[in-house]
């Protein structure tokens, strides 16, 4: 094998046993509109995780992935003892749908004094100081999956179209879908719409699946972290949008989601 | 802490002179955004630990601030 091909493959970690040990949840589950994660989610995405600004000199840099996980030892270094805020999460789906923010009050952190934010042992962001925003993701059927621990509003889907205290949808007027309550604790969440039926799952479990025909209006996401002043307080790891219901597929994304943060 | 103000432009000149001081590169283009109550005539911005201003001072922002997100 070539030196330059064996140190890519090292890098990307085909050799240390890293990540989830299912593969890399988009190379068997193609298609993602955008995904945001800490972990590698795709082989052949070559880009950086995250874009973070320390608070010592607010220099910034991006950050990779060493063994397909967040590289954090490149990020202790970088920030020292000072706080890590995230202005960029890296879309790995290959559609360039970064996540970013520009005003420094309104980052998230990920370093609290030269040290990596955890969940589950893994790294993630703490929410509470403000939205990451997105191009507007559209889509009529839909599969959205996040992992996250904590109660608030998580992402501004649409106008009236949001996860909040519980996860639920509405595609317009004063009408909602029902609804599963976000738990204080680690979770798994996943929302699937296919034509007129929406599904709501839980660690790996239907909670709720329920029809509604009153409106067919897109989905469409904005941001994460929150919505307008409500911020997000708690943490997330790993949010991925489908443009497509993923149906078929629930089971395997959640046991590869599952397999890597050890969730339920 | 905040600092609020009926006169949008020395909140304006507050985070202008962080945002110089801090010397934000990069993605980072400012410290904070300039929040509007709802009743049009007062503003505020969220004070940086590091610099000072002769402005009011108010340690949080109260509900009223902020419009009930839509549901």
């Amino acid at each position: 094998m070539k030196k330059a091909k064996y140190f890519y493959l090292l890098r990307r970690g085909f050799f240390s046993g890293g990540g989830a040990a299912a593969g890399l949840l988009l190379d068997t589950y193609s298609g993602a509109a955008a995904a945001y994660s800490l972990r590698l989610l795709r082989t052949a995405y070559s880009g950086n995780a995250i874009r973070v600004r320390r608070s010592d000199d607010n220099e910034e840099q991006d950050i990779g992935f060493r063994n397909n996980e967040l590289d954090t030892s490149t990020l202790e270094t970088f920030c020292g003892t000072s706080d890590g805020f995230v202005t960029t999460w890296y879309d790995q789906s290959g559609n360039g749908v970064d996540a970013t923010q520009s005003t420094a009050s309104n980052q998230n952190q990920i370093v609290a004094s030269g040290t990596t934010i955890t969940l589950s042992g893994k790294p993630s962001i703490q929410g509470g100081n403000g939205q990451l925003a997105i191009s507007s993701i559209s889509a009529n059927d839909f599969s959205i999956i996040h992992i996250n621990e904590g109660v608030g509003f998580l992402a501004k889907i649409g106008g009236y179209i949001r996860i909040s205290d519980y996860l639920r949808y509405n595609f317009g007027g004063n009408s909602y879908t029902s609804s599963i309550a976000l738990a204080a604790n680690l979770s798994l969440y996943n929302g699937s719409r296919d034509g007129t039926s929406l599904t709501l799952r839980r660690n790996g479990s239907e909670m709720v699946s329920s029809p509604f025909t009153s409106n067919t209006t897109a989905l469409s996401v904005t941001a994460l972290f929150g919505q307008e002043a409500s911020n997000y307080p708690g943490k997330v790891s790993e949010f991925i949008i489908y443009d497509s219901n993923q149906g078929s597929n629930m089971s395997g994304i959640e046991t590869n989601i599952n397999d890597f943060y050890s969730i339920y | 802490m905040y600092y609020t103000s009926t006169n949008r432009s020395e909140l304006v000149a507050y985070n202008e002179a962080v945002n110089s001081g801090e010397g934000y590169n990069g993605t980072t283009t400012q410290w904070a955004t300039i929040i509007e109550h709802p009743n049009g005539a007062d503003f505020a911005i969220l004070k940086h630990p590091k610099y000072d201003a002769e402005l009011t001072e108010l340690e949080t922002l109260t509900t009223d601030w902020f419009p009930e997100p839509v549901e």
